[in-house]
């Protein structure tokens, strides 16, 4: 285990370079180019038929791309060896389970054709323990609720310890405390050296991922670390301030015009509240701070807004739309 | 690991199927109570045919088929004799007769004038082979009716011995032995020959046992095809062919695996059926029951292959079920299930040769019934074609599991 962890660590597990895919006229990935680092968690994120799956396809080698180029393990992912391959766990969106099979038998199964060898009864349990589904191993698996079978189906995907992991909406139907027990189990794995390569249409996950690629129309609309996101989405980090009176906009100009601010953007968001968007909140807001007390302003309060990422999904493909709407945000000088 | 991964497959499909105990009942419950019912139902017996004879009130063969009718009884049921033809026509349409016979009117004029006087049969019969029996039967009831009338001439002609002089240079008998001719009943003088016929088999073969054999193939062969028809589009249809295509197997291990699993399955359905065959129909097996081991074998993989083949290119499962039940239906037809395979042309033939069944079906009755062993060319035959029909298997699967 140690062995594939090291090799993991050094440079991109996968990587795509200019990727179009097209079904028929409809391109279902265009030209899209990302890394994913060795030993991290790559979220893909977008809309509903935006080409997320499309792009697992295409990086674990199910389609082959009609330009650019996609490397798995450093090589083109259709000419990986069964060895590499056995180095991949693959969970696909709708479970490939068969209905008539008990949970452990599946998992029996699917262990086995990933080269899984005959003592693995504890490998096993330690799968179904992780998915809560050890209760429930001896049921036919047609039998068992939806959420159960993507459980399932998960456990089947971790259970030969790949190195490699795209999981292709793992936590759709899953109740938010499971969900949570599973991005820690997947944060876990990143932890041990694992990459791990995650679509999700709960943009809210986001926040548990090392980096986002956000995908729109087969496009990659952005990309970064969950931070950078909220920074592209708004133009950098917002600070909400509260004071105890209205601010006139007189004093507003002044702020902005002050030693330490320059290049903010501000919104007033009522008579007494104001969002600013500064490069670094941590930096700024002593800054802030300190003008307020010169000037005798009295501060209700004064933090770091720190926007979810259903805020900045929409804003980052509405930017890439074209679709910004004027939301009222001054920038120094202007107002 | 490739064990491992071979293995997965067999054991999966063993669970699979003893995961639907329903399933296997009807596999082998099924054809053997078919087989059963078709046993203990067929009527095993000559067609008799009710039939009305046609002829004019004065005519002379009324008398003479009525007095005759008790010589027809082997081919015909003597329903009556009528000299209205629409009646008889009648009687055929509402179903009360098989058969009209409708007799020349003025036979001593059709004689006189060096014409064979006509004896016309009418039927409604539409399956071939009755149609068949039919004209069988009526040339028969002729040459029985034209043996009746010649052993009477013969019968007043025996009061002179010159007539027999030369039936007696036929025979091979001397001159001086004609005049004991006189003394000999007129029928065998008319019918001098008669035949019987015998089987080559040790035993006598009732029509159980003639069909069980092929029966038997044909479950072994539809069993074997049916699998193999629908586990690779299943396997598309719940996205196990992608996740194949991820994890690290190859090819040849996923059809291994399937071949020996599926190879299991038909044999734990071809056992009790073949002891149920054996023992509760009491069909016989003459020749050594090691060949057919070897026979189930290869019919099961030859079988497997095809259906392997048909899983691979049907779009979906009803797509595969429709290539399964094709098979059987050519099978039936065209396998020498129920017609002998001399009755086909040659290239439909070709057809025949491709299916496992004809083969098995070639096999089986010369291990069972014959009590011989099996015709060599045969089972290169079904092994070439099972060959054939893995590589092709192993070359489209290869092609499924590619990236597309």
């Amino acid at each position: 285990m140690a062995t594939h962890r090291m090799s993991a660590v050094a440079g991109n597990s996968v990587t795509c370079e200019a990727v179009t895919k097209c079904f028929g006229d409809e391109r279902a990935v265009d030209e899209l180019t990302l890394a994913v680092r060795s030993g991290s968690i790559y979220g893909l994120i977008g809309p509903s038929g935006g080409g997320k799956t499309t792009t697992i396809r295409l990086m674990t080698g199910v389609l082959g791309p009609d330009s650019g180029r996609v490397t798995a393990l450093g090589r083109d992912p259709a000419t990986l060896s069964a060895r590499q391959r056995a180095r991949l766990g693959y969970l696909q969106q709708t479970p490939a389970l068969l209905p008539e099979l008990s949970a452990w038998e599946n998992l029996r199964f699917t262990a086995a054709t990933n080269g899984l060898g005959l003592r693995k009864r504890q490998r096993l349990l330690q799968a179904l323990e992780l998915v809560e589904l050890t209760e429930d191993r001896h049921k036919q698996t047609e039998e068992l609720s939806g959420g159960m079978r993507r459980r399932l189906a998960l456990a089947a995907t971790l259970v030969h310890d790949p190195e490699l992991l795209f999981l292709d909406e793992p936590t759709a139907g899953i109740d938010p405390i499971l969900r949570e027990r599973f991005w820690n189990r997947f944060g876990e794995l990143r932890d041990e050296g694992r990459t791990l390569v995650v679509t999700t249409q709960y943009v809210g996950e986001a926040r548990f991922c090392d980096e986002v690629g956000l995908i729109d129309q087969g496009r990659l609309v952005a990309d970064g670390t969950p931070a950078e996101l909220r920074r592209q989405a708004f133009g950098g980090e917002m600070i909400d301030l509260v004071t105890a009176a209205p601010m006139a906009q007189d004093l507003m100009e002044r702020l902005v015009r002050s030693q330490g601010m320059d290049g903010v953007h501000w919104q007033r968001t009522d008579l007494r509240s104001v969002r600013l968007v500064v490069d670094d909140a941590g930096e700024r807001m002593p800054h802030l701070m300190r003008w307020l007390d010169g000037e005798k302003i009295e501060v209700d309060t004064c933090e770091e807004h720190v926007p979810d990422f259903e805020e900045v999904f929409v804003a980052l493909v509405r930017s890439a739309h074209g679709d910004v709407p004027d939301q009222g945000w001054a920038h120094g000088s202007v107002r | 690991m490739i064990i491992t991964s071979v293995l997965a497959f067999v054991r999966r499909e063993l669970v699979s199927v003893a995961h639907q105990p329903r399933l296997l009942v009807t596999m082998v419950l099924g054809p053997f109570l078919v087989l059963l019912a078709f046993g203990l139902g067929y009527r095993n017996e000559r067609l008799v045919l009710d039939t009305v004879f046609v002829a004019p009130a004065d005519s002379p063969l009324s008398n003479q088929v009525e007095q005759s009718a008790d010589g027809f009884s082997e081919f015909i049921e003597y329903r009556g004799m009528t000299d209205d033809v629409f009646e008889a026509r009648q009687m055929l349409r509402d179903g009360d007769v098989d058969v009209v016979v409708v007799l020349p009117t003025d036979p001593l004029e059709a004689v006189l004038s060096g014409e064979r006087a006509e004896v016309s049969v009418i039927h409604d019969k539409l399956d071939p082979i009755q149609q068949t029996a039919i004209g069988f039967a009526a040339r028969l009831a002729v040459d029985q009716l034209n043996a009746e009338v010649l052993a009477r001439l013969v019968g007043q002609g025996q009061q002179g011995v010159q007539p027999f002089t030369g039936l007696a240079g036929e025979l091979g008998a001397a001159d001086q032995r004609a005049a004991e001719l006189v003394e000999v009943d007129p029928a065998v003088l008319v019918q001098p020959f008669t035949s019987s016929t015998s089987t080559a088999s040790p035993t006598e073969i009732d029509i159980t046992d003639y069909f069980a054999p092929a029966a038997f193939a044909l479950l072994v062969q539809h069993i074997g095809v049916s699998l193999g028809a629908l586990t690779f589009v299943r396997d598309r249809e719940l996205g196990l062919m992608e996740a194949y295509r991820v994890s690290p197997l190859s090819s040849t291990r996923v059809l291994v695996g399937k071949y020996l699993g599926f190879t299991l399955v038909a044999a734990l359905v071809a056992v009790p059926l073949f002891l149920a065959i054996r023992y509760v129909l009491d069909v016989p097996v003459l020749g050594d029951p090691a060949w057919i081991v070897v026979v189930v074998v290869l019919v099961s993989l030859a079988s497997l292959g095809i259906g392997l083949l048909l899983s691979l290119v049907a779009a979906t499962v009803s797509q595969a079920v429709q290539y399964a039940m094709l098979v059987l239906l050519a099978s039936l037809f065209l396998g020498g299930v129920f017609l002998d395979l001399e009755r086909l042309r040659l290239p439909v033939e070709i057809v025949s040769w491709l299916l496992p069944v004809t083969y098995a079906i070639s096999l089986l009755q010369d291990v069972m019934l014959r009590g011989q062993d099996p015709a060599l060319g045969d089972v290169i035959g079904l092994t070439t074609l099972g060959g054939v029909a893995a590589v092709a298997a192993a070359v489209l699967l290869h092609r499924g599991l590619r990236t597309r």
